[in-house]
């Protein structure tokens, strides 16, 4: 067997390894929204305004489809839960240690919302540990690292609210052997995930 | 000037997750890998680049490994080097893709990371000696030990297959 053969079955072989679904659309819109956050000056340059007038076109149709293709509530309930207990489940390491909501927000520069500590009375018992970037339906989120009094690591996810989210308000799901339970503050979602 | 286009950012997004790939052998530690570099690379306002991103995954795999001291790493020894005279004999192309996925987990990482940047990434010898810090000569060696060892492992069940 030549070399060529092997190279060619090694191309082979990667090329054939793709990156989830799942995965790319979590990845996806952070970039995007990194690149608004680091140019913020595009508007104000020389702006094309076919480039902008293809930009309402799409986010109109992007509407109109959001509308028709609603999801229902309770297929909205499942995937966040199920993106929820995901995340839970891989304890992925944190990227920013601090033991406050505050000194997180501080740290957490690229959320596009205010972190702060939720008011939720179950919340107030349990200590922070770090916080890493995340994203629930397609929006980032901060993913808090808790832990409570008997040493249990809880997940606080927090996005801000919209619509859809809204719905949720109040629900709990239990998902891959975890707790959800989902609730509103003024502009925030929250979802913090407990292992059962 | 990184890519800022969302097809661009998915093609880079998978060329991320081959390399992540590459290196762990494993779907989905190379996502988790691939995910937390992705987020780094972008909160240090890192240029949405391949560069960018291979250091990124570069440095966030030698952090996760190290910590948990779990490199997969076989011994240059346990792999013999002698040449095997059926080498040149058999030039079939077809190259069965469990038997190479099971050669290719018999690699060092540092040799299945040499052999994925020039073979699939198309690097030189050079340019990978630059980007990991080594000489070209070890790249050259990596990658010819690379080669010979899935060479050698494919031969070997072409053989069990056919006897």
């Amino acid at each position: 067997m030549k070399d060529e053969n092997v190279e060619k079955g090694v191309k082979r072989f990667y090329h054939e390894q793709k990156l989830s679904p799942e995965m790319m659309e979590k990845l996806m819109p952070v970039a995007k929204i990194q690149k608004t956050i680091t140019k913020p000056r595009w508007f104000a340059s020389k702006v094309n305004i076919a480039m902008v007038a293809s930009f309402t076109a799409i986010f109109f149709t992007a509407i109109q489809f959001a509308y028709i293709f609603k999801p229902a509530e309770s297929d909205l309930i499942l995937r966040v839960a199920q993106e929820v207990a995901l995340n839970h489940n891989k304890q992925l390491a944190t990227e920013f240690d601090a033991d406050n909501y505050a000194s997180l927000s501080t740290m957490m520069q690229q959320l596009d919302f205010d972190l702060k500590a939720p008011e939720h009375l179950m919340l107030a018992s349990y200590d922070v540990l770090g916080a890493r970037y995340c994203s629930i339906q397609g929006q980032i989120a901060g993913q808090i690292k808790l832990k409570d009094k008997a040493g249990k690591v809880l997940t606080l996810y927090i996005t801000k609210n919209n619509e859809a989210l809204s719905t949720l308000h109040n629900k709990t799901q239990e998902r891959d052997n975890v707790l959800i339970k989902n609730w509103q503050e003024n502009s925030l979602f929250f979802s913090l995930a407990m292992p059962r | 000037m990184g890519v800022t286009k969302t097809e661009d950012i998915a093609a880079l997004l998978q060329s991320g997750y081959r390399y992540a790939y590459s290196l762990v052998h494993d779907q989905y530690r190379a996502e988790d890998v691939l995910q937390e570099a992705w987020l780094a690379m972008l909160k240090a306002n890192g240029e949405q680049s391949k560069p960018y991103l291979f250091t990124a995954i570069r440095s966030r795999f030698l952090n996760i490994y190290k910590k948990e001291k779990l490199a997969p790493l076989i011994p240059l020894d346990d792999i013999t080097e002698t040449r095997d005279a059926s080498t040149e004999e058999n030039d079939s192309y077809y190259v069965d893709q469990y038997d190479l996925e099971d050669g290719l987990s018999l690699l060092r990482v540092v040799e299945r990371e040499t052999l994925f940047l020039v073979v699939v990434e198309g690097y030189t010898a050079q340019e990978v000696a630059d980007f990991t810090n080594q000489a070209r000569g070890t790249i050259l060696s990596l990658l010819h030990r690379a080669k010979k060892k899935v060479r050698k492992h494919l031969q070997n069940k072409n053989g069990q297959a056919t006897a």
